[in-house]
């Protein structure tokens, strides 16, 4: 039981924000808090989820949209989390969007929106809090219709098929 | 007197002499006809094997000295690398042992000392009240909550100071090197692909294994790459991540980084790596090794890129 009071290093605190340890490692720089052996306090882990702007849960409650693609369902339901955060041009962190979900659910989403910036609908930029996304405001009909089932997207029935 | 002989007589014997000789000439010109056959044959020979040795003379004059030093290059690099990510699990064994007895020494010194109270309230706490608080009142709860974080808080202050730095590993010293290389075709940096003497499942699988001193070492050498480009004006620069032939390769897209980035790099790995408390502990030396951008790259990217060319 008091093994749970020793110091805590990179790979707890990778676990408590839902990161790689590398990510954590960029974060600690960014914010010039890297400290003796990676060592990582619950105050400390706080401030790098806040400057990362590290959010769980959004997928808590969300409901997935009737299809019979249970990819096509995922990324239907992602495109609208995106939707719902990035409205107006706001960027939000690119991997809150997967953070939570099964691995394979993980993997599919994040193509999905590797899909979506080649196509020039979402816009993926790196930042020193990480790697943000944004919806254009010219591409929010688009991806309405995407999210809708009503449109359909070359590369993203490629990503269906795999 | 001798026996008088015809004219006819006589002329046949000059036929018969002429018949004899142009036998022989026949066959002297079979022979020479034979011999001349035979050198031209023999020349032929000769000639082809001039046109050879010709031809193979302007190839060796036409070869590069360097063919096949990229691919040796990057044979050798990975082979030594391999050997390397062994030695630094070893040594990493070893330094997760050390740390375990070192750990578990403050552990039990916690139950003798000062701080033995403490202990006993706190695993008293984990045993008997933690399993019954959901059934006391509020009011109470929060006051059996506030008081135990406050023994938490006391006893974790004592553990970080006893255990701060890292445990000291026994045994000789352990050299490693990372090798790294920059894309720079214009002048300006533009890749960084940065390979270390690290197992790619330590970081591959890292949510399934302990962290270690190979975790450590491949921080801090992601720690120097990331100071490089935050000071290189690139603080947004995302590494990406991903096993090579076995070991951990970093890429970093370089666009916009500051033209003196290498010089960046170079002394950014001098000073982090150098002055890491937990590889000096573990007797772990990590040197950067800069190499030709090519030798990092497998042999058929190489040979696309030429093709491409």
């Amino acid at each position: 039981m008091l093994d749970d009071l020793l110091p805590k290093g990179l790979t707890d605190a990778a676990r408590r924000l839902g990161v790689e340890p590398l990510e954590v490692v960029r974060l600690m720089v960014v914010t010039d808090t890297v400290s003796d052996g990676f060592a990582a306090t619950d105050d400390h882990v706080a401030k790098l989820a806040a400057f990362g702007a590290i959010e769980t849960g959004w997928w808590e409650g969300a409901e997935l949209p009737k299809d019979k693609n249970e990819s096509r369902q995922r990324v239907r339901a992602a495109i609208g989390l995106v939707l719902g955060r990035c409205a107006g041009g706001v960027r939000v962190r690119m991997d809150n969007l997967w953070r939570g979900l099964p691995l394979d659910a993980q993997e599919l989403v994040e193509e999905a929106m590797n899909v979506l910036s080649d196509e020039g609908l979402v816009r993926i930029e790196n930042a020193a809090s990480g790697v943000l996304i944004t919806v254009p405001a010219d591409s929010e009909a688009q991806l309405r219709e995407l999210a809708s089932g009503k449109a359909d997207s070359d590369g993203l029935n490629e990503l269906y098929q795999d | 007197m001798t026996a008088m002989q015809s004219v006819t007589a006589a002329l046949e014997g000059v036929a018969s002499w002429r018949s004899e000789q142009e036998a022989r000439r026949q066959a002297e010109i079979v022979d020479v006809d034979s011999q001349l056959e035979k050198l031209r044959a023999d020349l032929a020979e000769l000639q082809g094997k001039i046109t050879s040795l010709e031809a193979f003379r302007g190839q060796l004059e036409e070869r590069d000295a360097s063919e096949g030093v990229v691919a040796r290059s990057y044979d050798a690099i990975f082979a030594a690398l391999l050997g390397q990510a062994a030695q630094l699990d070893t040594r990493a064994a070893e330094a997760s042992e050390a740390t375990a007895k070192r750990n578990q020494a403050v552990l039990d010194g916690l139950s003798k000392g000062e701080l033995a109270p403490l202990v006993q309230e706190y695993n008293q706490f984990k045993t008997q009240v933690e399993p019954t608080l959901q059934a006391l009142p509020e009011s109470y709860r929060g006051a059996i909550i506030e008081h135990h974080h406050g023994i938490v808080d006391r006893i974790r202050a004592h553990l970080e100071d006893q255990i701060a730095g890292p445990a000291v590993v026994e045994g000789d010293r352990v050299e490693l090197e990372l090798v790294y290389g920059i894309d720079a075709p214009s002048g300006t940096p533009e890749l960084l692909i940065c390979v270390l003497p690290v197992k790619d499942v330590t970081f591959t699988d890292w949510a399934e294994r302990p962290e270690d001193l190979s975790t450590h070492l491949g921080a801090r050498a992601v720690q120097a790459i990331y100071e490089a480009t935050k000071q290189g004006g690139l603080p947004g620069a995302q590494a990406v991540f991903g096993g090579h032939q076995g070991l951990l390769a970093v890429e970093v897209d370089l666009e916009g980084v500051s033209k003196d980035f290498a010089q960046l790099l170079a002394d950014s790995f001098n000073a982090v790596l150098k002055s890491a408390p937990e590889l000096a502990a573990g007797k772990l030396g990590l040197t950067a090794r800069k190499v030709d951008f090519d030798f990092l790259l497998p042999p058929e990217i190489e040979d696309d890129e030429e093709e491409e060319g």
